[in-house]
């Protein structure tokens, strides 16, 4: 099974993991961590430690930033960092990460992460897209 | 956040040992007055797997990259910008050399500097060593 850490400025992490096991149940082989005063040495070492070899996708919440950067630099082969963490992306990757490796999984988390984005409110002029 | 009204053109100095990370980004570069950045730092430029790591971290958006620290004086000399342009150096250390060689910023910003070795704290995220507040 494909293991997955959420890295966040702050508890965001915890957050999101916390309400996607509200929604879904129990979460096996999902951490989170905050980054909030960890310099940036600590915080790859925090990463490595978590994630070790095994199959793992890192998610995070801002490209260009210390989780990022950070997790970037701490994983090996067989494993991802995927920008952009939200609530269904999470859920996607909890319903499927039994049935795809892990380059195809950090995929379609962003293909499930962007789908998300819309504007609700004004409805735009060409109606949605479904 | 920097102010987008305040730099229009030239070179802005910052001093930040995690040399990219969200304040950069997004403070100094997406939401502010940066075109350009540049990660001035040789322990980068000289790895190939730091230079990949930190010039893949840069959005696409901003023209830039890495470079070593004679490479920045180097480029300065043959022409300063003209783009407002974020320099961002590690230490103060470097900062003095890049001043000593030639380089002459519109200002200089101090980021994050951690606590480390005989650095005492100066403000709640800058620490400096005796040596490094002569400078």
């Amino acid at each position: 099974m494909i293991e997955g850490l959420v890295v966040t400025h702050g508890e965001l992490a915890k957050v999101l993991i916390d309400e996607c096991t509200r929604i879904l149940g129990p979460l096996d082989h999902v951490k989170w961590m905050d980054t909030h005063r960890l310099s940036a040495v600590a915080i790859t070492d925090k990463v490595k430690n978590i994630i070790g070899n095994k199959p793992f996708i890192v998610f995070v919440d801002c490209p260009g930033t210390a989780p990022a950067l950070r997790s970037l630099a701490a994983i090996q082969e067989g494993q991802a960092v995927v920008t952009g963490v939200n609530l269904p992306m999470l859920m996607s990757f909890i319903v499927h990460r039994e049935q795809m490796d892990v380059p195809h999984l950090a995929r379609k988390m962003v293909t499930d992460g962007i789908r998300t984005l819309e504007v609700l409110w004004p409805i735009p002029e060409n109606g949605r897209e479904d | 956040m920097a102010d987008s009204g305040k730099w229009s053109r030239g070179l802005i100095l910052r001093v930040d040992d995690r040399l990219l990370h969200g304040q950069v980004v997004y403070g100094w570069g997406i939401n502010g007055p940066i075109h350009k950045m540049w990660l001035i730092n040789d322990r980068v430029a000289f790895s190939p797997k730091e230079r990949e790591l930190y010039e893949s971290s840069l959005p696409k958006e901003f023209h830039g990259g890495t470079m070593g620290l004679l490479e920045a004086v180097l480029a300065w000399k043959a022409h300063s910008p003209e783009e407002c342009t974020l320099g961002v150096v590690e230490s103060v250390k470097d900062l003095h050399f890049l001043i000593q060689e030639g380089l002459r910023p519109i200002a200089i910003h101090l980021g994050a500097i951690e606590r480390a070795g005989d650095r005492l704290p100066v403000t709640e995220i800058v620490a400096l060593s005796s040596e490094e507040k002569n400078i």
